[in-house]
């Protein structure tokens, strides 16, 4: 024990060290009484304090101490309070020591109120501070609860925590904590799931679901005439998060019989109504703005419209401040995407131009936008969307459309093809022409996929259209115009033969 | 080095730190005293007082280690020239005279006095009979000295910074009697250390930094 | 009875005053033999920080020390080739000053007026004891005489008390009171203040919530007012010398915590949003003012790299700059009055460089621009005297000279003749203000109206105690006035008391507009204070307006200090005159003097280099390890930082047997000789002859 303290106390970090005492620890509990207990605890706490004065940053410190007090029989947690307190006024940014707070105070009862008023402390002597703003939207939900969603606040509290943000953002528009903070504030929690779309084939009997967040693992009730069927769910992307499901049925379909299908996970359920003598049934969920106003449109709208004021008044004060612009440019999309589109889009221009090291980000943004306002405008019982020439540089938003049969996204700025086209099931035809795409990792296994346009574009890797071997359809395969083509050498004949 | 520091920090328990003042006439041996005690040294042509702003010795208690700040009179009081500063905020004080000299005691009373309404109130004062090792040329009873001490609640020994007489003992004894609570003292604290920039708690300047 | 003095010293300073007491610190630093005298019987000269007894008796004084003289013929121990040269009258320093204090003397509250004043006739004495005052703590040969009761008092005008005044009390050993005397003054109070009247109603209620004048005076010795409140810059020149000098050991600080301001058309304190973190929390300007206020501050702070922002406003005025940023009126005054501390009618480069100032001091120790110094400013002089003294200074309060001897010939100063007669030689001498012999004395220059409050609460409530610094803008005939508030925690008064200082410049002949200070404040005191105590006694039901929430005066005192009444340019070429406290709120010109005149006078050496840290002092058998210019001692072998605690059991025990101490039974002492401090005094001479030689060079300048 000595010699692990005199190591510990030299390194602080060494962590299989303070194992080792935590394993002392285990055994000298079966050996010694309480009292004896007690002031070993009470010694090792010391330890660690001395410890953490050397170190206040080491895990293994603050990790040991919450076993210590997790062992101890009466543990004084009023005192370790203290210690955060202290330790925070050394450092306020220390989240070894947010964290431990967070720890102390679950297992005190300390009432939230009053953590909320150390936030607030902190805060007034300086909001550059990340660890207690988190710290208070971590608190602030628990107090006072939004009623239809527990992660959120209620209105109130939220208009009081929207002008303490903005004092801290008027006062130092480049400090990020703020902003992230107002952000959390105008954000809605997680994206609640949904099933967005659900395909029934007859033959073979199967079911194809599609949901709104990708997820693991799918455990959706299926039930067909109302009754619960035992199903395994697959999906296309093994072991990654996926949006789309597959499952066979057992029983099958009687044949030219009519069948309901429905699916349903967490509050979500969607039908499908399989004619008699229909092949395949799809539905969809109607495509509405309010499946994209993911950040912001939970709070009231006239809440936004005045964040949206001051914020302008702010960049009118400081033109040019990128953290200004991009709230702006949230705002302004949250409260009315079609009112504002122009000022969006030269406002993203200029924020390309500004902050050059996050161009990528502002252009894959506009991107979303872009791809958004289509699928909305889009009649989409014709299966087709066309969302070519328009600069986008990143796809997404697929898991929405999946019955798309063609699919134009050529002329644009796109680079790649990762994310999954496998969502698209029923894709026959994909131009893609026209873009910079080198990588199209994306078009592996879609089922029905066709036809591919790649001509123009920048693949050089023949390797690159491996993964089109696994798109079984495939008939039609268009790449005039890469860099690929320059050098016939590396097309393997054998590869050419399959494409015939 | 550091490693062995934290050891024993978290080995020795609690360190106390004490601001210790010593008054005394001229000539009494004050600085003998604080020699005899931090170095174990003694001189007997001793210069008066010069150097240093203070001297720092410790003493271990079973539990505590004091750690004694220690400030000499740098001859300020010469001429009775002391200033108050000197025993500001002291937790301890020895009184010194020189036990063959009546006046030097007379003086110390004076002191004593001078302390018990100047300075903050649960200081605690010690009296040093010192040069007790010339006890053939005695003037000061040690009965009146201690009669003395026991009346005004002081500490009291004789002492000689020559043989080493009882100087660690009034060390020692002044260290056991000092409260050991957070500081021994609920005089008002400093909030700045003008030695170390921006301290606990302080916000960063106006505009630059983040 | 007192030891002479050494008679010859390298340099001689008569007053302890801050700028004197560096210098004092600076020549014993690098091992000059320096005499300090002060007449006082207390350090800080015009400085110093008071008890509230000492206090009253200075002011009654009107800082004129009676020196217990020798009787004898100075001009005797002049030789042919000298002159002498008298320092005959001391020089009146503070005028004008006065005294209320607003509390009855016993709690009962209920008393007729014609008990109150029978009942201050034995006037209790807070302490009976002797030689109460702080600095004189030694001195029972020489009491300090009050003016007699009777005698005649041109400096203490108007000393007035609504109770009783405790100065009379002072004289030691006499019990004899003062009553009838007091009586009268009461009665000219009566007739001259309608506003305080000292009458009181039968029916005064037991709700009596003021301390009785006993209370207040029995806790005399809590207080420390200053003569000279000034806070210090968080990165002046003050500061740095703190630090750099390691003076900084012996003194403790505060914040000033938060900056107030008045503004025009209101009636109320708001605090003035100095920092990003006041910025943000200010309730008192909107988030648009909030975003201009910063631009302009983060501007101000690093002005010269913005030549394009300022330019066209060079040679214009300050406010028309602010006005040019789009900042509010408020926000305007904030950083013209409470930032930049400048005139309205200041330059826009004067601004900018306050501005900037103040901001680079802002945040170096916690949310404030300021320190204060605990117990008061009076603590400085007294610091670096204590260097001095480390340093081998010697250091003799209550005395001073009767006059210089000049040398006919080349007219330099070569001796002092002392208050007790004995002529002390010196290569160089530094006086304050009211030690210039006559001859050199002219008109003072200008002079600062200071005003004392002990009041019942801060001038702000809060739910902590701050130190405040208060600008009141100039408005109308009012000019601009600054205060100082400071509570319990900075040890400058008792726990439920506040003492603010309040002060503003007069010019010299101001045609005699108002000349009496206490008229001066008396527009400030409607600002911040309820009125006295005494006044607000409740006689109906309208004690709960709203003035219920501003402090109530229990004492005050009002003074002025006079500045600079000195001929410079013919002083003898090493007698230097270091100027007073004066009207600047920070200390950067006295330490800028401190510094000219040592370097004037050492131009070749350093001026307060670091003095060692007792952990740094080392001495052995070998000798003294320093530097060349023992600028820095080396540091002890094993670990300069100072690890100074006892590192285990076994050392213990080997000192233990090896030493002769003894008689340790229950704990052992550790003299551990590597990390603690020692010092072989008696090689230590051996180092000042050592500076000495190294110095004597390049000393005669």
């Amino acid at each position: 024990m000595e010699i692990t303290k005199l190591l510990l106390a030299a390194n602080s970090d060494y962590s299989s060290m303070w194992n080792y005492r935590k394993n002392a620890f285990l055994h000298l509990k079966t050996l010694k009484n309480e009292d004896e207990m007690k002031s070993m605890f009470d010694n090792e706490l010391q330890f660690i304090e001395s410890c953490l004065r050397n170190n206040p940053k080491s895990y293994g410190c603050w990790h040991h101490r919450c076993f210590v007090m997790l062992h101890m029989m009466k543990p004084n947690w009023e005192r370790e309070l203290q210690l955060c307190d202290l330790f925070l006024q050394f450092d306020e940014r220390n989240f070894h020591c947010w964290d431990y707070r967070r720890f102390v105070t679950n297992h005190s009862n300390v009432p939230h109120e009053k953590e909320i008023e150390v936030t607030n402390k902190i805060i007034a002597s300086n909001f550059s501070n990340y660890s207690s703003w988190h710290y208070r939207s971590k608190l602030l939900p628990q107090v006072y609860p939004d009623p239809t969603d527990s992660k959120r606040i209620e209105e109130k509290k939220l208009l009081e925590e929207l002008e303490l943000v903005q004092n801290a953002f008027f006062t130092d528009p480049n400090d990020q904590s703020a902003w992230f903070y107002h952000r959390w504030l105008l954000g809605r929690g997680d994206k609640e799931q949904y099933i967005v779309s659900l395909i029934v084939n007859r033959s073979p009997p199967s079911v194809f679901c599609c949901l709104r967040k990708p997820v693991k693992m799918f455990n959706g009730t299926l039930s067909v005439d109302d009754t619960t069927q035992t199903v395994d769910w697959t999906s296309s992307m093994s072991e990654r998060y996926s949006h789309l499901w597959f499952c066979k049925l057992e029983d099958g379909f009687k044949k030219g019989q009519q069948h309901t299908v429905s699916c349903e996970v967490e509050s979500s359920k969607l039908s499908c109504c399989l004619e008699e003598n229909c092949q395949k049934a799809t539905v969809c969920l109607p495509i509405n703005r309010e499946m994209f106003q993911d950040h912001t449109s939970q709070a009231k709208l006239s809440v936004l419209e005045d964040e949206l004021n001051s914020c302008n008044e702010l960049n009118d004060l400081e033109p040019g401040n990128k953290w200004v612009m991009l709230t702006l440019v949230l705002l302004m999309r949250a409260v009315s995407p079609k009112q504002h589109s122009e000022k969006i889009s030269t406002m993203l221009d200029a924020l390309t131009e500004i902050d050059s090291q996050r161009k990528r980000y502002y252009l894959d943004l506009r991107s979303k936008y872009a791809i958004e306002d289509c699928i909305v405008e889009t009649n989409l019982n014709e299966n087709r969307l066309n969302i070519s020439g328009m600069k986008l540089t990143q796809i997404c938003h697929l898991e929405l459309v999946p019955t798309l049969t063609h699919l134009n996204i050529s002329h644009n700025c796109l680079q790649n093809l990762t994310v999954p086209f496998a969502n698209l099931f029923c894709l026959e035809v994909l131009e893609a022409n026209d873009n910079k795409i080198t990588n199209i990792s994306g078009l592996k296994d879609v089922p029905n996929l066709k036809s591919i346009n790649l001509d123009s574009n920048d693949i050089s890797d023949v390797k690159q259209f491996e993964y089109l071997k696994t798109c079984r359809c495939l008939e039609k395969l268009s790449i005039r115009s890469n860099p690929v083509c320059e050098s016939e050498k590396q097309f393997p004949t054998t590869f050419l033969l399959h494409f015939q | 080095m550091a490693a062995q520091r934290a050891t024993n920090n978290a080995a020795q328990g609690k360190i106390c730190q004490f601001k210790l003042v010593l008054l005394g006439e001229s000539a009494v041996g004050k600085s003998s005293l604080v020699l005899r005690f931090v170095k174990g040294q003694f001189h007997e042509y001793q210069e008066s007082t010069i150097g240093a702003a203070f001297l720092t010795q410790t003493v271990c208690l079973q539990d505590t280690t004091v750690k004694f700040e220690i400030w000499d009179t740098a001859g300020q009081e010469r001429y009775h020239s002391l200033a108050p500063m000197y025993y500001r905020g002291a937790q301890a004080a020895i009184v010194v005279y020189d036990i063959t000299n009546q006046d030097t005691f007379a003086r110390a009373k004076t002191w004593v006095r001078e302390l018990q309404r100047q300075a903050s109130p649960n200081i605690v004062i010690a009296l040093a009979g010192n040069k007790a090792d010339l006890a053939n040329k005695r003037m000061v009873d040690h009965e009146e000295a201690a009669a003395y001490s026991e009346e005004n609640g002081l500490l009291f020994m004789e002492t000689s910074a020559k043989t080493a007489m009882h100087v660690n003992e009034i060390f020692l004894a002044i260290a056991e009697k000092l409260p050991k609570n957070e500081g021994g003292t609920n005089r008002p604290r400093p909030e700045v250390d003008i030695t170390q920039s921006n301290p606990p708690g302080g916000s960063k300047g106006c505009c630059s930094s983040h | 009875m007192e030891e002479p003095l050494p008679e010859e010293f390298d340099i001689i300073l008569i007053g302890t005053g801050l700028t004197e007491s560096v210098l004092s610190g600076a020549f014993s630093r690098i091992g000059k033999s320096v005499l300090h005298i002060d007449q006082n019987k207390f350090y800080g000269g015009n400085w110093a920080s008071f008890n509230i007894k000492d206090f009253d008796e200075f002011i009654a004084s009107g800082g004129i020390v009676e020196i217990n003289r020798k009787e004898f013929d100075p001009v005797a121990l002049v030789t042919e080739d000298e002159t002498f040269i008298p320092v005959s009258s001391q020089r009146q320093l503070i005028k004008e000053g006065s005294l209320i204090c607003n509390l009855r003397k016993n709690k009962v509250t209920t008393a007729s007026p014609k008990d109150v004043e029978q009942n201050q006739v034995p006037s209790p004495k807070p302490t009976s004891d002797n030689d109460d005052t702080t600095g004189s703590q030694e001195d029972q040969s020489l009491p300090t005489k009050i003016p007699d009761n009777s005698a005649p008092k041109p400096n203490a005008e108007t000393i007035e008390t609504n109770e009783s005044l405790p100065i009379a009390e002072v004289t030691e050993d006499d019990n004899k009171s003062c009553g009838e005397n007091v009586g009268d003054n009461d009665a000219e109070t009566k007739t001259e203040e309608p506003p305080f009247p000292v009458a009181m109603k039968d029916e005064v209620k037991q709700t009596y919530k003021f301390p009785s004048f006993d209370e207040f005076y029995d806790q005399w010795r809590r207080f420390n007012v200053d003569l000279a409140p000034k806070v210090m810059f968080s990165r002046g020149k003050l500061v740095e010398l703190l630090i750099q000098s390691n003076v900084s050991r012996y003194l403790e600080f505060r914040n000033v915590s938060r900056t107030l301001t008045l503004l025009s058309g209101q009636d109320y304190l708001q605090p003035v949003p100095c920092s990003r973190a006041d910025v943000f929390s200010s309730k008192f300007v909107t988030v648009i003012e909030k975003r201009i206020l910063m631009r302009v501050l983060t501007l101000c702070a690093n002005y010269e790299a913005h030549p394009e922002e300022y330019e066209e406003f060079e040679d214009r005025l300050f406010l028309e700059f602010l006005c040019s940023k789009r900042l509010s009126e408020k926000a305007q005054q904030f950083i013209l009055h409470s930032i930049a501390m400048v005139k309205e009618t200041s330059t826009t480069i004067e601004g900018l460089k306050a501005t900037k100032k103040f901001l680079q001091s802002l945040g170096r120790y916690g949310n404030s621009a300021f320190l204060w110094p605990m117990y008061g400013v009076g603590e400085l002089p007294q610091a670096f005297s204590r260097l001095s003294a480390v340093f081998g200074g010697t250091f003799c309060l209550r005395r001073n000279a009767v006059g210089l001897v000049l040398n006919t010939e080349s007219g330099k100063c070569t001796a002092i003749i002392d208050s007790q007669g004995q002529k002390i030689k010196c290569k160089h001498l530094i006086v304050d203000e009211s030690n210039v012999p006559d001859s050199y004395r002219c008109e003072f220059a200008s002079s600062v109206s200071r005003a004392v409050y002990v009041t019942d609460k801060s001038v702000l409530a809060s739910d902590k105690e701050h130190v405040s610094l208060i600008t009141l803008p100039p408005d109308g005939s009012r000019g601009s006035v600054r205060v100082i508030e400071a509570g319990p925690q900075c040890c400058v008064c008792p726990s439920k008391y506040h003492l603010v200082h309040a002060l503003l410049s007069s010019a010299p002949n101001n045609d005699n507009q108002v000349c009496n200070p206490r008229e001066k404040f008396k527009e400030v005191e409607q600002i911040l204070f309820a009125g006295h105590a005494d006044a607000e006694v409740p006689q109906g039901g309208d004690a709960e307006s709203t003035d219920d929430a501003k402090p109530h005066i229990l004492w005050s005192s009002y003074f002025d200090m006079m500045e600079d009444g000195v001929t410079r340019d013919a002083l003898p070429s090493n007698l230097y005159v270091a100027r007073g406290p004066g009207m600047e709120l920070g200390f950067d010109k006295t330490m800028g003097e401190a510094r000219e005149l040592f370097e004037r006078i050492c131009p070749d050496d350093e001026f307060l280099p670091r003095a060692p840290d007792p952990e740094e002092i080392v001495f052995d058998d070998e000798g003294y390890n320093t530097e060349s210019n023992g600028a820095r001692v080396e540091e002890s072998p094993e670990d300069g930082a100072g690890a100074d605690y006892v590192d285990d059991a076994e050392d213990l025990r080997e000192v233990e047997d090896g030493d002769d101490a003894p008689g340790q039974v229950d704990h052992v002492t550790r003299i551990d000789q590597s990390q603690n401090v020692f010092i072989d005094f008696a090689k230590f001479k051996n180092l000042n002859e050592f500076y000495k030689s190294c110095q004597d060079d390049g000393f005669d300048c």
